[in-house]
């Protein structure tokens, strides 16, 4: 019985559009998938079944719900839809509850909407709602305002809004992207068992492979608006037909398939177009030979401790913390938020003071480097960010954010600091005209490669990366990654990759160290930490990772 | 908090006495000067004579400390000019201004909020280019100006409202006929004094409205299948006023100061022309009394802010 129909669907912004000529079914108490990578036009699908696109936004074709065609409601028939028979949750559980009303409140709201009960009635509702999507000590909490709740916990409030009346389908967009893996478990297995229980369909948003093929029963891959193929889930990773399909398959990395940077590159998804039809081919090379690390250590901390001083008292946020970079390898850090990783890699990098404990490079002591040994640390130590968007300085050209390390560090002349920026630019693979141009002309992934030519132009001896792609698409994540073991091989330094996907970190360390509550819970080599974990948390991350 | 903001009024206000206190005897000039003015000359005995009966040929620290000392008994001295205590000359006075200012600041926010919802809500269309059009008027208008052209056409051709003054006079009306005619009197100084602010209010919420309605929560309760009213005012208007009221406290300090032109326009019997009066006859006793006192006002008023913007966002109290 079908629920949902979407019959060429067409939506337009001025002359581009965002989805083109798109079809989809899902039947009742059916969970489907809409796979793509950003910009691929699948929020864009899913908004325009709720009819929440902004005005300027032009539909065409059909999206039947039981045979009601959507797009030909008027706009009080449509409010009728919304939240009662559909709902919807989004990726940012941070900024998608209004932040001056309780949550109970809120939901009330959404009850009250739809139902015709009184308040006291409707805040019994909520509570029970509360109760199914597990909320702990819900009858205390009920009254609490959303930044008093974690983001896991504020998405199971938007869930407990989104199945207050009960509602025929489910709309999830990309709804646990911004959680950790275990809590991006809990979650999915929740709107899994609210699924079957309340016999709702569910569309999951989602450009996570693993994801898809573990949570729904079919997926349809999109891309640039348009729809490649559909397939059963559960024969994602094997039978896909669409050169898209098997790209993105094999571009995505999946903790158990041991895929290591020293025995292969990642393959890469080559995308052209042609008269306006994209053509696609993978393009795998063999692995880079990379020097195998010797027994030097380049970066290293003996019970390192950092306390941050903050309203409610100190808050250690690195607690006796001894972890070593080897010369030429890659230490992989692995940890969800709060963990202290980006503690440590800000204070490696001396963004922030140790309080006690000591930092060593190349065997030399510099816990606490002032003036000119600062300087010396601050040129071999060099870091890449999280957010290409947010890291570059939007009103600097890319050449002058190239050349300011060179200036400040080298003091060299124009031309020569004009040659090395030429060069580096080469080495991450972008134009020399790059130099001339501003961040925003660049897409993500481009920009990763700034800000990877602005940490390598001082030629660190060592590389610290803190979550350095975890904000980009899957096909964009390899060909990252692959740049970055060509340039280890090629400059040889020592890396420090941050990372909370496990699957990534295995891709590139050379040993692997769990962090949790600000200390070290296990460190073994990239091998032997994935195969015979020691701990019941490593043991925990892998079963969330491995879906 | 409330106790903690008026703790921290304490150094500011210290500040506020011994600045003013220097600032103003930079002035040319004192009372005895004035004085001499006014009665056509006096010999060089008998102004030395005034000045040290006055105490005014002290040394300045001497002055300072010994006024200061008095700020502390609330005795802020005594005026030359009006031969009365200061303090009594300017509590005779404070009601007519805060009555004015506390009405020109409710009637700014009242409207500048409405005028600021309804431009953001019709953003670019007609509603919000006439809207704008009007607030840039009200924005750059000068209030003496808006003042008198009030009196102009509601005053003098239309005769809706009295020309000025705060109450009729010699009227002895008593209960609400009182009441009605100080309404009657006060409508038009404090619209003329609300006029800057309605803009400055307006294009604060239409700012902060259109910043709110672009936020991620809003798209949730749009997907709540919630009207576009409830939408606006429980989601939008209720988060964009959060920014309006704390900017509305910090301009609460400008408005005061904006009455004393509005008081001589209107001949409204307030701090505003004791200001003037004061400061042609060099009266600095009566200066001071009533920088302080305004100033008390307005830290009072940016307390009552803090307490009324942490109601409104439950983020502050944390």
């Amino acid at each position: 019985m079908t629920l949902l129909k979407i019959e060429n669907l067409g939506v337009r912004f001025g002359d581009h559009d965002a989805v083109a000529g798109l079809d989809l079914s899902l039947a009742k108490g059916e969970a489907v998938a809409l796979v793509g990578e950003s910009g691929c036009g699948k929020s864009t699908t899913a908004l325009s079944v709720m009819r929440l696109l902004p005005p300027a936004a032009r539909l065409r074709g059909r999206v039947l719900l039981d045979g009601t065609d959507l797009l030909s409601l008027s706009e009080p028939q449509m409010r009728r839809v919304r939240g009662n028979r559909i709902s919807m949750i989004f990726q940012e559980p941070m900024t998608s509850l209004n932040p001056v009303h309780s949550i109970g409140a809120q939901i009330v709201e959404a009850i009250r909407q739809h139902a015709d009960i009184d308040k006291p009635a409707a805040r019994k509702r909520a509570l029970e709602l509360l109760d199914m999507v597990h909320m702990p000590d819900s009858a205390r909490r009920i009254d609490d305002f959303p930044h008093e709740f974690s983001g896991g916990q504020r998405q199971r409030v938007m869930i407990a809004m989104a199945i207050a009346s009960r509602p025929e389908l489910m709309i999830a967009d990309e709804p646990t992207t911004a959680l950790d893996a275990t809590i991006q478990h809990q979650i999915l297995s929740l709107l899994d068992e609210l699924r079957r229980e309340l016999g709702m369909g569910l569309l999951l948003i989602s450009h996570d492979l693993s994801v898809v093929s573990r949570w729904t029963d079919r997926a349809v891959i999109m891309h640039h608006g348009q729809h490649m193929e559909e397939l059963a889930a559960k024969d994602l990773f094997t039978s896909g037909h669409h050169p898209y399909t098997r790209g993105l398959v094999s571009a995505s990395l999946r903790l158990d398939r041991d895929q290591h940077y020293r025995s292969s590159r990642l393959p890469e998804i080559r995308v052209t177009r042609d008269a306006g039809d994209y053509a696609f081919s993978v393009v795998r090379r063999p692995a880079p030979v990379a020097a195998v690390p010797d027994d030097g250590i380049a970066l290293r901390t003996h019970d390192l401790t950092v306390t941050y001083k903050t309203a409610r008292g100190p808050v250690t946020a690195l607690d006796g913390v001894s972890v070593a970079i080897p010369k030429g390898g890659t230490l992989g850090l692995v940890g969800e938020s709060g963990s202290g990783k980006s503690t440590l890699a800000r204070a490696l990098t001396q963004l922030v003071t140790a309080t006690s404990g000591r930092i060593e490079l190349d065997g030399q002591d510099v816990t606490h480097p002032r003036g000119a040994a600062l300087r010396d640390l601050r040129r071999r130590v060099q870091m890449v960010f999280q957010d290409p968007y947010a890291s570059l300085n939007p009103r600097h050209s890319v050449g002058y954010i190239l050349e300011t390390p060179l200036a400040v560090h080298d003091g060299l002349g124009s031309a020569e600091r004009a040659k090395k920026v030429r060069q580096v630019l080469d080495q991450v693979g972008l134009p020399a005209a790059a130099a001339d141009r501003m961040p925003h002309e660049f897409s993500g992934g481009q920009r990763q490669r700034i800000g990877i030519a602005r940490a390598l132009v001082m030629r660190p001896s060592v590389l610290i990366c803190d979550e350095p792609v975890s904000a980009l698409d899957v096909s964009v994540q390899a060909t990252i990654l692959n740049l970055l073991s060509d340039l280890k091989a090629e400059l040889g330094f020592s890396c420090l990759f941050i990372s909370h996907d496990l699957a990534v970190v295995q891709f590139v360390s050379d040993r692997v160290v769990v962090m949790r509550n600000a200390r070290v819970v296990e460190e073994n080599d990239h091998l032997s930490i994935w195969r015979r974990p020691q701990t019941d948390y490593t043991r925990g991350l892998i079963a969330a990772a491995s879906g | 908090m409330i106790r903690r903001a008026a703790l921290h009024a304490i150094p500011t206000m210290v500040g506020v006495v011994i600045v003013s206190f220097l600032m103003l005897h930079l002035m040319p000039g004192d009372a005895v000067d004035a004085l001499a003015g006014i009665s056509g000359g006096a010999s060089a005995e008998t102004v030395a004579a005034m000045r040290s009966a006055y105490g005014l040929d002290d040394p300045l620290g001497v002055q300072l400390a010994r006024y200061a000392a008095g700020v502390f008994t609330l005795d802020f001295g005594h005026s030359i000019s009006y031969g009365a205590p200061v303090f009594d000359v300017i509590v005779d006075r404070l009601p007519a201004t805060l009555l004015l200012a506390a009405t020109a600041f409710t009637i700014a926010l009242v409207i500048g909020v409405a005028a600021g919802w309804a431009m953001a809500v019709f953003a670019d269309r007609w509603q919000d280019r006439t809207l704008s059009a009007g607030v840039l008027f009200l924005y750059s208008a000068p209030s003496f100006w808006v003042g008198l052209m009030a009196i102009v056409v509601f005053s003098a051709k239309l005769n809706l409202f009295p020309l000025g003054g705060a109450e009729t006079i010699g009227a002895d009306l008593t209960g609400w006929a009182l009441v009605a005619d100080r309404l009657h009197h006060l409508i038009l100084p404090a619209s003329a004094l609300a006029a800057f602010f309605v803009a400055i209010y307006a294009r604060l919420t239409r700012a902060a409205m259109l910043e709110v309605l672009h936020q991620d929560f809003i798209r949730t309760a749009r997907a709540k299948g919630l009207h576009p009213l409830r939408l606006q005012f429980r989601h939008g208007l209720r988060n964009a006023l959060i920014p309006v009221v704390t900017m509305a406290g910090l301009h609460f300090g400008n408005l005061v100061g904006g009455a004393v032109v509005v008081e001589t326009v209107f001949n409204w019997p307030g701090l505003g022309r004791l200001t003037m009066g004061a400061l042609a006859s060099r009266d600095i006793s009566v200066l001071l009394g009533i920088l302080l006192m305004t100033s008390v006002v307005v830290i009072a008023a940016n307390i009552l802010i803090d307490w009324l913007v942490a109601r409104l966002d439950p983020r502050v109290s944390a």
